[in-house]
């Protein structure tokens, strides 16, 4: 008897101990709840995407497989530039040096490219007609031009005057009458700029503006500057132009939300990428309200007024984040047909999700592995 | 044979306590975790709040009229209500909760972020995302 209790005994202690273990393996970590107190953030990445198949990667040795902890670690900084708030993060011991690097490039480009500032190139050519620009300013005015060929006059980087018309510029919003807009859509012509060499001439009355690609090429270039200093892993947002290097460290790819135009607070769509920017317009994005119409941001620049195309969300995949900030807009002002037929065209440079005035998804058949549409209207596959 | 019986009560009983123990453990640091919001002002982090902690709706104001904003926290999340910014675009953002997109004001360069994104640990909703495009 008394044998059978000590056996029972042991029994109530052996579960007692496995219980206060594991209790041990559940207990708050020291780095929760409080958050960090810098801007600067180092975390350890908490991404275990369960039963994910693109945690597999496509790559023939499991990616998931070599972690280290220096390649789950994560820096993140957030700074201002080109008028908006843009947030990078790059994984892996490199991670300080390539955020650092970034940041100084990406000021660097912001006084390039600003329209406002005086030591700009763009704010020189502007005020004198013409000018000399560097070497990064010419490439993307460059860019620019071919864009504005490929979408037929869509995108131009000459719509400055317009977008000041209506305010969208300095802030000052006002719906300007039809003839001042006549007056000044002459102005708006792209065919114009002569671009020859590093020299750049404008006729008389033309601005240029490149802020319709500018984020979009930052995004790229700091892509490229988190690789030269060595980071595999890295994702950026500047003001919701989100870029992606790699994968995430767990080897599965990044989930990227598409803000829902009719409830800013929800997603209506997922998508699933690794090196890509992506990229959306919206006419929910930046708007005015007078006499109880809406006017947002996006110019048709054949009508000075805002692209009234039939679509409210324009969402651009692709690898090149410059020519997913110009087609993001672009598209928009198309509207739902001629953006697919511009697609079809040019399907092996990028992949869109379209969201209709009347809440239908339009979503390129490339994508249709990996989007994953939340909103309950109708979706349909454009191939 | 009686006393085998009370024995084997007590080792269940111990195991079960042991058992709730361990589930409240487990539901506490997921209450913990899920909903810290950093204001950042001008680049300084100005104050961090565990958004799970908070029980009534209260306001602050940040900055000086003229660069000012007026926050709101409440049991729903954090969201800014007032600012004397010319585009508002911070205050249409609403009250939010987590998501890994910060609210933002522009002019007056300030930010909440969202530092643990992930309100219930569902891979479904909108927190287990790594960016937001479209903001």
């Amino acid at each position: 008897m008394k044998k059978n209790n000590i056996k029972y005994i042991k029994q109530t202690a052996a579960v007692l101990c496995a219980a206060v273990l594991m209790c041990g393996c559940s207990a708050p970590t020291a780095d929760q709840g409080s958050g960090a107190t810098a801007v600067n953030e180092t975390s350890v990445s908490d991404t275990t995407d369960e039963a994910d198949p693109d945690s597999q990667g496509n790559d023939a040795s499991d990616p998931s497989g070599s972690i280290t902890a220096d390649e789950q670690e994560s820096l993140s900084s957030e700074l201002y530039a080109m008028d908006t708030v843009m947030s990078l993060t790059a994984y892996g011991a490199h991670a300080k040096e390539a955020l650092e690097a970034a940041e100084t490039e990406i000021s660097r480009l912001d006084k390039l490219l600003s329209i406002s500032s005086e030591s700009s190139d763009i704010y020189q050519v502007n005020q004198n007609g013409s000018g000399e620009l560097s070497e990064d300013t010419k490439e993307l005015l460059a860019s620019a031009l071919e864009f504005f060929q490929e979408t037929d006059g869509v995108f131009d980087c000459t719509i400055e005057p317009i977008m000041e018309a209506w305010g969208f510029t300095t802030h000052d919003y006002r719906v300007p009458d039809s003839s001042e807009l006549s007056g000044l859509l002459p102005l708006v012509d792209a065919s114009a700029v002569s671009l020859n060499g590093d020299q750049v001439n404008l006729p008389s009355g033309v601005r240029l503006d490149l802020g319709g690609i500018a984020k979009g090429f930052t995004s790229s270039r700091v892509m490229d500057i988190f690789a030269q200093n060595g980071v595999t892993s890295g994702i950026i947002s500047l003001g919701g132009n989100v870029q992606t290097l790699g994968r995430k460290p767990d080897g599965s790819l990044w989930r990227v939300g598409i803000q829902d135009p009719g409830d800013l607070n929800s997603m209506f769509a997922v998508v699933k990428v690794a090196d890509e920017a992506v990229i959306t317009s919206g006419a929910y994005q930046r708007y005015f309200e007078q006499d109880e119409v809406r006017y947002h941001h996006i110019i048709d620049p054949r009508t000075g007024y805002p692209a009234d195309s039939g679509l409210t969300s324009v969402t651009i995949i692709s690898p090149d984040g410059t020519l997913a900030d110009a087609l993001s807009t672009s598209l928009f002002i198309m509207g739902p047909e001629k953006a697919a037929a511009f697609w079809q065209q040019h399907k092996d440079k990028f992949d869109a999700i379209m969201m209709t005035d009347d809440g239908t998804v339009l979503v390129t058949s490339g994508l249709a592995d990996r989007c994953q549409i939340t909103s309950s209207g109708k979706v349909e596959v454009v191939s | 044979m009686k006393q085998k019986i009370w024995i084997r009560i007590c080792l269940i009983s111990a195991f079960i306590c042991v058992c709730c123990f361990f589930a409240w453990m487990f539901l506490r640091q997921k209450g913990t975790s899920q909903t810290t919001a950093q204001i950042i002002y001008q680049g300084d982090v100005i104050r961090t709040v565990d958004l799970s902690a908070v029980k009534k709706k209260e306001s602050f104001t940040v900055g000086e009229p003229g660069n000012q904003n007026t926050i709101q926290l409440s049991p729903d999340g954090i969201g800014i209500i007032s600012a004397d910014c010319r585009d508002q675009i911070c205050v249409r953002q609403g009250i939010r909760s987590h998501g890994p997109e910060p609210i933002v004001c522009l002019p007056h360069r300030l930010s909440i972020r969202f530092t643990d994104p992930s309100p219930d640990g569902s891979v479904s909703d909108a927190a287990a995302l790594d960016a937001v495009t479209g903001q």
